[in-house]
């Protein structure tokens, strides 16, 4: 017999006489060990040889009690190694399902408090249920509790997939646990005690505690109700609360599952477990940038690149890098964290995060809103047709003769459809800019909230959505009777003019004279000029007059009457003439059409806008402004809102996110909303463009006004001067992005990748010293080490500093990016750089881990068991002993370590990232498969 | 190479046939071969944005320096050069 043998023979007499009653088992005499009966020569003999063979020298003293204890420790070890195994291999498989568990709750917490908080206001409203806008409301309110009682049901149903998942887990464990007693009652040899466990099995009579225990604990199991909450016990398993305390006291009575809760934290830190609620949306994002990424680089590389795609994938791409970095995040981070479709992040990153993914393709399916965005859709294509409908009524049209026309933009339309038309292009025009905060309306249609009151404003007005009931259309004006005195009185003026003219050919008898005019060659485009306007003014009367300032035009004519009027007065500064006193030239509504105005403004882009506001004169100053008037200033400051988002990267409180050249634009929009926002209905206003504003802001109101549209025309210019020019400043750019941008998206032609420089080298002249060298070796780290990040730089190319600030909110990465950009490399110390470095590395490594696990069957097999010696230490200890393995053996064996992770083809951060690998690190020694 | 070694440490500038200046940040031995991680330099020799890999090579003519660009290789020497960063301690008493 070896060594082993007696090891094992010995083994199994410690364990019979553990399982035996007292009066089956006998001392040895003189020592503490009990055998079975009648085998104490046995045990002391097969221990003599052990002894002596292990030492190699003869037994003597107290060697029987020395190899007793020995072996009993092993015996215990073994029993604890095996209920490690099991606690790591339940608490691995449970722990993320346990995890997002909490969050179902606390989203079904919240689900549950607003159902309330809706059924109290219905409830409330009910007493005033006669009033129609009341019961609009009540209808409205009971939509938004089906949907929440809608996602009630799914969380529901999601935490009971859980409670599955995780209690048969728990349920295989116990199981497997039980069958191991039978086993041993099967296996025990004739005379041990036995028992029987609570459901009849026969089992040893030492087990019965144990075996019960775990009988009980499957009945609990067995019996949670999926109607009552479902919560964690202890990280271990889900059950009703009312279970809890009976749970509470099994857990310490069954080691494995005393171990998954007791020791969460010593098995968390010791085998490093994920702990990310959006492990699997990760994933998924990763996989989107590498396919983006590799999409993008295919079409940058291509013979004529698609700039417009190739723009949109760099948009995405910085979106998804920097979804990617909130998701991981959220898992470190110790403020609550709030759901936003399907991921989990911090509640200080909501919105910004909410702003990154609604557009994103990848996110969709996640769309809590998506019903509703995909009802919308419905709608708007159903409004189309109505428009079509109206456009067509005109080819349609066999009625009357000389039926009363318009045009909107190049639509010719029935005069009597023009409101409809308008007012079917905002809604649509609502409906499209709705994508959150999403509002149920009786009606038809889901509106983002904050378009709520304008939105049901034009649906009562709407043909559409009132086909039986007449609408009052402010388009229908025939009865009321319009002063077109001022029209007169400009007539006389401009006949007057012309009159002068005409007296000007007998003043000059000598010079040349018109052939289609009574005037001087010379003053013929101005005499035609101001007779196209005279019959502007006179053609007013009977072609849908529009207000313009004081005057009445005839609709869609305010733009060429103004052409024709600076064109006069230019002609007249030319020839050095007075010029001619200003007449109003922007089109305004008067309260008649002002809503056909309102659709108008509702579809007119920023900058038109801004730069057409700027001839405007005041008019209408004594009028009093209607709801209806004061709208525009709304869609005005949504415009303002959109372009401030857009400059603060979605937190329009950050003035640290505006990029320092758009500062000056950040600075007028927030003044030109603050304006915009003082006026109230009672304020002494003025009509400047589209919008009213207090009278004594005006002027300042409009110098913004010029400011915003030439800071805009200057980035157009800029904008288009680079796209011109897109590579001819390769390598010796200002911006470290472009220096990216080209390196990467460039194709470069063989030969010159291989192309050889000789050089020459010389000291530098500057004296740096280590860590200042270290500061840009790291800050160029930051901008290599990660592909994603890589990706997001690339796309800085537009506007370096705002990404750079969006990368800013992200932690040091951003900060030393930011400082590097700026050149402050005092400001960036050294450890401050490796931090991020590490953070990112960390990250990149959290992030591909989890991609790894699904390939290397090899790893996933792996069940890796702790020696008691190192899992005995304190946890303290074994830190230590790490860092001073990874210290000797990164200097070691450092390099050679990362090219086997190379040569492997691994993931090679994977071996830098100092969460170590701890068979590698320490050796096999210290574990066992 | 050897004369490389010799001739070549972190914080001198290389002068390439272009005229570009590169400060060198770090350089490594990776299978067989010498790489440089550099940043270009302006005339007073501030870095820029463009962060750069060499690789040293000779022929008969001597020595020469080729732009690692293709991201296999990048991908490979990074680590190597992060590693490095990392793992200096000595800049721990810089700081």
């Amino acid at each position: 017999m070896n060594l082993e043998n007696f090891k094992t023979s010995l083994l199994e007499m410690i364990k019979e006489a553990d399982n035996l009653p007292a009066s089956e088992i006998e001392g040895i005499p003189g020592t503490s060990i009990l055998v079975k009966k009648g085998r104490t020569d046995e045990f002391t003999a097969a221990a003599r040889y052990y002894y002596e063979l292990k030492n190699n020298q003869f037994a003597a003293g107290n060697f029987l009690e020395e190899v007793y204890q020995e072996l009993r420790e092993e015996l215990l070890n073994e029993e604890e190694e095996h209920d490690i195994s099991k606690a790591y291999d339940l608490y691995t498989a449970n722990e993320s399902d346990l995890t997002r568990l909490g969050y179902l709750n606390k989203s079904l917490e919240m689900n549950l408090s607003d159902q309330e908080k809706y059924r109290k206001s219905i409830n409330d409203l009910n007493s005033r249920i006669s009033d129609l806008s009341v019961r609009e409301e009540i209808v409205n309110l009971q939509k938004t509790l089906e949907s929440l009682a809608d996602s009630e049901l799914r969380i529901k149903n999601d935490i009971a997939e859980i409670k599955d998942k995780v209690n048969g887990n728990v349920r295989k464990a116990v199981e497997e646990e039980m069958q191991f007693l039978k086993d041993c009652y099967a296996n025990t040899r004739f005379g041990t005690a036995t028992d029987f466990g609570l459901d009849g099995t026969s089992i040893l009579a030492s087990d019965k505690e144990v075996y019960d225990n775990l009988y009980i604990l499957l009945k609990i199991i067995d019996n949670v109700n999926e109607k009552d909450p479902i919560v964690a016990v202890d990280s271990t398993l889900c059950v009703n609360p009312h279970q809890i305390d009976a749970v509470r006291e099994l857990l310490p009575k069954i080691n494995f599952l005393n171990l998954v809760y007791k020791k969460k934290e010593e098995l968390k830190d010791t085998i490093s477990l994920a702990n990310n609620p959006n492990e699997d949306l990760i994933k998924e994002v990763l996989k989107e940038i590498d396919k983006l990424y590799n999409e993008t680089m295919n079409i940058a590389r291509g013979p004529n690149p698609d700039e417009t795609l190739l723009e949109e994938y760099k948009i995405q791409l910085v979106k998804y890098t920097m979804i990617s970095f909130l998701l991981v995040k959220a898992a470190h981070s110790k403020n609550t964290l709030t759901q936003v479709w399907n991921a989990y992040v911090d509640s200080e990153d909501e919105r910004t995060f909410e702003n990154f993914i609604k557009d994103l393709p990848l996110f969709q399916k996640y769309n809590p809103e998506l019903k509703k965005l995909e009802e919308n859709q419905k709608l708007i294509r159903e409004l189309k047709e109505h428009l079509k409908d109206l456009e067509n009524k005109v080819t349609n049209y066999q009625g009357l003769t000389n039926p009363s026309l318009t045009k909107i933009g190049d639509k010719v339309l029935l005069s009597e459809d023009a409101y409809e038309y308008h007012n079917t292009l905002a809604i649509i025009h609502m409906l499209e800019n709705s994508k959150e905060r999403l509002i149920p309306v009786k009606e038809g249609g889901y509106v983002f909230s904050d378009y709520l009151t304008k939105y049901k404003e034009l649906i009562q007005n709407s043909k559409y959505f009132n086909p039986s009931k007449t609408v009052e259309e402010p388009q229908k004006q025939d009865h009321i009777e319009l002063d077109f005195t001022a029209n007169e009185e400009m007539i006389e003026k401009l006949k007057a003019e012309m009159k002068t003219l005409e007296i000007e050919t007998t003043n000059h008898p000598g010079e040349e004279k018109s052939v289609d005019a009574p005037v001087l060659k010379s003053d013929e485009v101005e005499y035609m000029m101001l007779n196209s306007l005279v019959s502007i003014l006179n053609s007013a009367k009977t072609n849908n007059p529009v207000k313009v300032g004081e005057l009445y035009l005839p609709d869609g004519e305010g733009k060429n009457f103004a052409t024709i009027m600076d064109t006069i007065a230019k002609l007249r500064e030319a020839k050095n003439k007075s010029v001619t006193p200003e007449v109003p030239v922007k089109e305004t509504t008067t309260d008649e059409n002002s809503e056909q105005g309102s659709a108008d403004e509702e579809l007119t882009p920023t900058t038109d806008a801004t730069t057409n506001i700027a001839d405007s004169t005041k008019v209408n100053e004594e009028e009093k402004r209607s709801p209806v008037d004061l709208m525009f200033n709304l869609n005005m400051l949504d415009i303002i809102q959109e372009d401030i988002m857009r400059l603060t990267n979605n937190e329009p409180e950050k003035l640290e996110n505006v990029a320092s050249e758009d500062l000056e634009e950040y600075t007028l929009l927030v003044e030109q909303q603050m304006i915009l926002k003082s006026v109230k209905p009672t304020s002494e206003l003025i009509q400047v463009g589209s919008v009213y504003v207090p009278k004594d802001l005006a002027e300042r109101y409009k110098e913004i006004v010029y400011k915003l549209a030439s800071i805009k025309q200057a980035k157009e210019e800029a904008k288009q001067k680079n796209n011109n020019n897109p590579s001819n400043d390769h390598g010796k750019s200002d911006s470290a992005t472009d220096g990216v941008q080209n390196a990467d998206y460039e194709e470069i032609p063989e030969e010159e990748q291989e192309e050889k420089h000789r050089f020459k080298t010389r000291k530098s002249k500057k004296r740096r010293g280590k860590k200042a060298i270290k500061c840009i070796v790291g800050a160029g780290l930051v901008i290599w080490l990660s592909p994603a990040l890589f990706s997001a730089l690339v796309a800085i190319g537009a506007t370096p500093l705002g990404v750079a600030a969006i990368l800013g909110t992200l932690g040091g990465a951003g900060f030393i990016w930011k400082k590097f950009k700026d050149r402050k490399y005092e400001d960036v110390e050294p450890g401050l750089i490796r931090g991020a470095i590490q953070d990112m590395i960390h990250n990149i490594k959290d992030m591909r881990s989890q991609e790894v696990v699904k390939e290397p069957k090899e790893k996933k097999e792996r069940i890796y068991t702790l020696n008691n010696d190192f899992l005995n230490q304190p946890l303290e200890y074994n830190q230590t002993t790490l860092n001073k393995k990874i210290e000797e053996d990164a200097k070691k064996t450092r390099e050679t370590k990362i090219m086997n992770g190379i040569a492997m083809d691994q993931d090679v951060d994977e071996v830098l990232v100092e969460i170590p690998n701890l068979e590698e690190i320490l050796g096999s020694d210290h574990f066992t498969r | 190479m050897d004369k490389a070694k010799e001739n070549m440490s972190i914080e001198d500038i290389i002068t390439l046939g272009d005229n570009r200046e590169l400060l060198i940040l770090d350089i490594i031995d990776y299978k067989e071969s010498k790489y440089i991680y550099c940043v270009e330099v302006d005339e007073e020799e501030n870095p820029k944005e463009n962060f750069i890999f060499l690789k040293l090579g000779q022929d008969e003519d001597g020595e020469y320096v080729i732009e690692v660009k293709d991201e296999a290789t990048i991908n490979k020497i990074l680590p190597i050069f992060t590693a490095n960063y990392l793992n200096d301690k000595d800049d721990e008493e810089d700081v």
